[in-house]
C-alpha cells in the first residue's frame, strides 16, 4: 500500500511537472494540490484492490480528466503534456518488474528482501525523472526555436532505446546472469544514448545561444542607428532653428534701419530656406522621410535638390528593414552620382502604380553610365529575388540622367 | 499643341512660359502658350487645350477642386499639377493628374518629365484605319495584345472586342515599331501599357487576361517594358 502511494504520488507530481511546463493553471495553487490529493488516494484506493478492467481504463483516464479541469493552455500544448503519460505509466510497471527481475537473477536470495524492492523503485524513480526532465527541457528547446516537427524524432529514438532496453525478453537476464560483459554493455549502451541525448541538448542549447547573441547585436546596432537618427535629427533641428534667428535678427536690423531692400532679400533667403528643407524632408512615404532627414545637413552643404512624388506610399508587402534598405541604398548611390556633377545636382524620387505593379523610379543627374557598387548590388538583388522584382538602370546622355527603376510584379503576396 | 498656364504667381508663369519655350525650340516643336486669369473662362474653354498647367493655391481657390470640374468637363485633357509646397503636392495625388511640379520647377525635372508627357500625348493619337476592318480608327492605346493563329491576326480591344484581320504578325511588328508594342510569344504582340504583372511563364494582362511568355522572347520582352516605364507610364 504504502509502496503504492509512493508511486501514485510521484506520479502525479511528474504529472504536475509536466504540466506546468507546458500549460498554465486555471484555478489557484492550493484548490490543484487539494485535487491532487483526491486524484491520488482515489487512483491508490483502485489500484489496491487490484485492477479490472474498467478500473484501468478510469485510472488511465482520470489524469486526462485532471490535465483538462485544472490546465489551460493551446492543443500543441495539451499534446506535449497528455502524451508523456501513457509512456510513463508503461515505463514506470515495466521498468520497476525489470529492474527487480535483473537484480533478482544476479541475486536471487535478494528477491524477496524489502529493501531491494524500495531500492529498485528509487532507481526506476530517478530513471523517470531523467528522461522527463530531458524530454521537457528539450521540448521547451524545440519550442523556442521553433525547430521543424520532424526534428522531435531526434529525442524519440534514444529515449525508445532505452525503453527496448528495459522490455528485453525475460531469457535475456538469463544471459546477463551467465555473461557479465554483456551486462556491461547494455549499461553502456544505456549510458551512451543519455550521452547522446545531453549532447544534442548541449549543441541545440548552445545554438540558441548563438541565436540569442546575434539578436542582441542586432538589438544594439539598431539602438545605435536610432540614437544616431536622433542625434541628426537634433543637429538639423538645431542648425534650422540657429539659421531662421540669424535670418530674424537680420529682417530686425534691416527694419530697424529702414532698409527695405535688404528686408526683402532677406525674406525671400528664409522663405526658399524654409521651403526648400520643408519640402525635401517632407514626402508621402515616411521611411523616406527619415532616410531624406538623416541626410538633410550633407544634401544642403552640397546644393543638392532632392524631389520626391510619391503616388503609391503602401510598401509593407516589404519589411521595415528591407524598405530601409532599398530607399537608403538607393539614395546612398544617387547622392555619390550627383555629386559627380558639379552644378547640376537633382535627384527625383517616383513611386506610382502601373496596373497590378509598384513602381520605384530614380531619376538622378549623372555625367556617365556607372554600375552600382557591389554591397549595394547585392542587397538590391535579395530584395528583387525574394519579391519577384525586375531592376533597370539606364543613362540619358542628351540630358545627362540616369534612370532606375525596380518593378515589384508581386505585392499582393 | 495648345498650353494654358492658370497660376496667380507672374514669376511663376513667367518661369514656365521660359522652360516651355526652351523645351519646344530645342525640339523644333509647333506650340502656343495661353495664361488664363480665373476659373470661369478655364471650364469654358477647357476643351480647347491639349495641356493645362494648373496651380493648386489660386487666390482663395483650390486647384484640386479646379481639377475635379475640369475632369468633369473634359476628360481627355492632360492636366499638370504645379505648387510651392510638397503637402498641397500630394494632395492633389487623388487627382491622378500626368505630372507634379514643385515651385521652383526645376529645369532638369521639367525637361525628363514635361518630354515623357508629350510623348505620351503623341503617342496616345496614333491609330490605324482600314475601312476592310472597321469604319473606325483603331487607337494603337486600345489595342490589348494581337493574336496570330490560323493565318490570320486577331486585334484584342480594351472594349472586349475582337477584330479579325487577314495581316500577318511580321506587318503589325513594323507597324507598332514606333509604339509601346514588344513581341511576348512568337504569336503574341502585346501592348506594354495594359500589362498587369510578369509571371515567370505568363503576361497578365490589366484585364486579367493571361497571355503566353516564352523563354525565347523573355529577356527582349523585359527588357522593352523596362525601357517603357523608364519612359514614365
Amino acid at each position: 500500500m504504502l509502496i503504492r502511494l509512493l508511486c501514485n504520488v510521484f506520479m502525479l507530481v511528474i504529472l504536475n511537472y509536466i504540466s506546468c511546463s507546458f500549460l498554465h493553471f486555471k484555478y489557484s495553487k492550493k484548490f490543484n494540490v487539494f485535487i491532487s490529493f483526491i486524484i491520488i488516494m482515489i487512483i491508490t484506493i483502485m489500484d489496491d484492490n487490484g485492477l479490472s478492467q474498467w478500473r484501468l481504463i478510469m485510472m488511465i483516464l482520470l489524469p486526462f480528466v485532471f490535465y483538462l479541469l485544472m490546465y489551460k493552455g493551446d492543443v500543441f500544448g495539451f499534446l506535449l503534456a497528455i502524451a508523456p503519460y501513457p509512456f510513463i505509466i508503461y515505463i514506470m510497471q515495466m521498468s520497476s518488474h525489470r529492474i527487480i527481475h535483473m537484480v533478482s537473477y544476479r541475486n536471487s536470495t535478494l528477491s524477496d528482501n524489502e529493501f531491494l524492492v524500495y531500492f529498485c523503485i528509487l532507481v526506476t524513480i530517478l530513471l523517470i525523472s531523467l528522461l522527463v526532465s530531458i524530454y521537457v527541457r528539450t521540448s521547451k528547446l524545440f519550442l523556442k526555436m521553433q525547430v521543424p516537427r520532424i526534428s522531435w524524432f531526434i529525442i524519440l529514438l534514444p529515449m525508445l532505446s532505452i525503453w527496448i532496453l528495459f522490455n528485453v525478453h525475460e531469457t535475456f537476464y538469463q544471459l546477463i546472469k551467465k555473461d557479465n560483459t554483456l551486462l556491461i554493455s547494455i549499461i553502456i549502451l544505456f549510458v551512451s544514448n543519455i550521452i547522446i541525448i545531453y549532447l544534442f541538448y548541449n549543441v541545440i542549447s548552445s545554438l540558441q545561444y548563438k541565436r540569442e547573441l546575434e539578436q542582441i547585436k542586432n538589438r544594439e546596432a539598431a539602438r545605435a542607428q536610432k540614437y544616431e537618427l536622433i542625434d541628426n535629427q537634433y543637429s538639423n533641428t538645431f542648425n534650422f532653428l540657429h539659421d531662421s534667428i540669424h535670418k530674424c535678427c537680420l529682417l530686425k536690423a534691416a527694419l530697424d534701419q529702414q532698409n527695405y531692400d535688404v528686408v526683402e532679400t532677406e525674406l525671400n533667403a528664409l522663405y526658399d530656406l524654409t521651403f526648400r528643407e520643408f519640402n525635401a524632408v517632407y514626402s508621402n512615404l515616411i521611411i523616406l522621410n527619415y532616410i531624406i532627414a538623416e541626410q538633410i545637413d550633407y544634401i544642403k552643404k552640397h546644393h543638392i535638390t532632392i524631389r520626391s512624388v510619391i503616388e503609391y506610399n503602401d510598401f509593407r508587402f516589404l519589411s521595415f528593414d528591407e524598405q530601409f534598405i532599398l530607399f537608403s541604398d538607393l539614395l546612398e548611390y544617387t547622392i555619390l552620382e550627383v555629386m559627380k556633377n558639379k552644378n547640376d545636382r537633382f535627384i527625383l524620387i517616383k513611386t506610382w502604380i502601373h496596373n497590378q505593379q509598384v513602381i520605384l523610379q530614380i531619376v538622378h543627374s549623372s555625367t556617365s553610365d556607372t554600375l552600382l557598387p557591389t554591397h549595394i548590388q547585392n542587397s538590391l538583388n535579395g530584395i528583387l529575388s525574394k519579391h519577384n522584382a525586375i531592376f533597370s538602370k539606364k543613362y540619358e546622355k542628351e540630358n545627362n540622367i540616369t534612370k532606375i527603376i525596380i518593378v515589384f510584379n508581386d505585392r499582393c503576396n | 499643341m495648345q498650353i494654358l498656364i492658370y497660376d496667380d504667381d507672374k514669376e511663376a508663369v513667367e518661369k514656365l512660359k521660359e522652360l516651355l519655350v526652351n523645351y519646344f525650340l530645342k525640339r523644333k516643336m509647333q506650340y502656343t502658350i495661353s495664361i488664363c486669369k480665373d476659373t470661369t473662362y478655364l471650364l469654358e474653354n477647357v476643351q480647347y487645350y491639349d495641356l493645362v498647367f494648373l496651380d493648386i493655391e489660386l487666390h482663395n481657390e483650390n486647384g484640386i477642386e479646379i481639377g475635379k470640374k475640369i475632369r468633369e468637363h473634359n476628360h481627355h485633357v492632360h492636366i499638370i499639377l504645379t505648387s510651392s509646397y510638397t503637402k498641397y503636392l500630394i494632395q492633389g495625388y487623388q487627382l491622378q493628374t500626368d505630372r507634379y511640379f514643385l515651385k521652383p520647377i526645376h529645369e532638369t525635372e521639367f525637361n525628363v518629365e514635361f518630354g515623357e508627357v508629350i510623348n505620351r500625348f503623341f503617342k496616345d493619337f496614333e491609330y490605324f484605319f482600314d475601312y476592310k476592318i472597321s469604319r473606325d480608327k483603331l487607337y494603337y492605346k486600345d489595342f490589348l495584345y494581337i493574336e496570330f493563329k490560323q493565318r490570320k491576326s486577331f486585334i484584342h480591344l480594351r472594349n472586349t472586342k475582337t477584330i479579325c484581320t487577314s495581316y500577318s504578325l511580321k506587318f503589325w511588328e513594323t507597324k507598332l515599331e514606333h509604339q509601346v508594342f514588344a513581341k511576348s510569344h512568337k504569336s503574341f504582340l502585346v501592348n506594354l501599357r495594359h500589362v498587369g504583372a510578369l509571371k515567370h511563364h505568363d503576361i497578365l494582362l490589366a484585364n486579367d487576361d493571361l497571355v503566353p511568355l516564352s523563354k525565347h522572347f523573355k529577356k527582349a520582352f523585359h527588357m522593352a517594358y523596362m525601357d517603357f516605364l523608364q519612359e514614365g507610364y
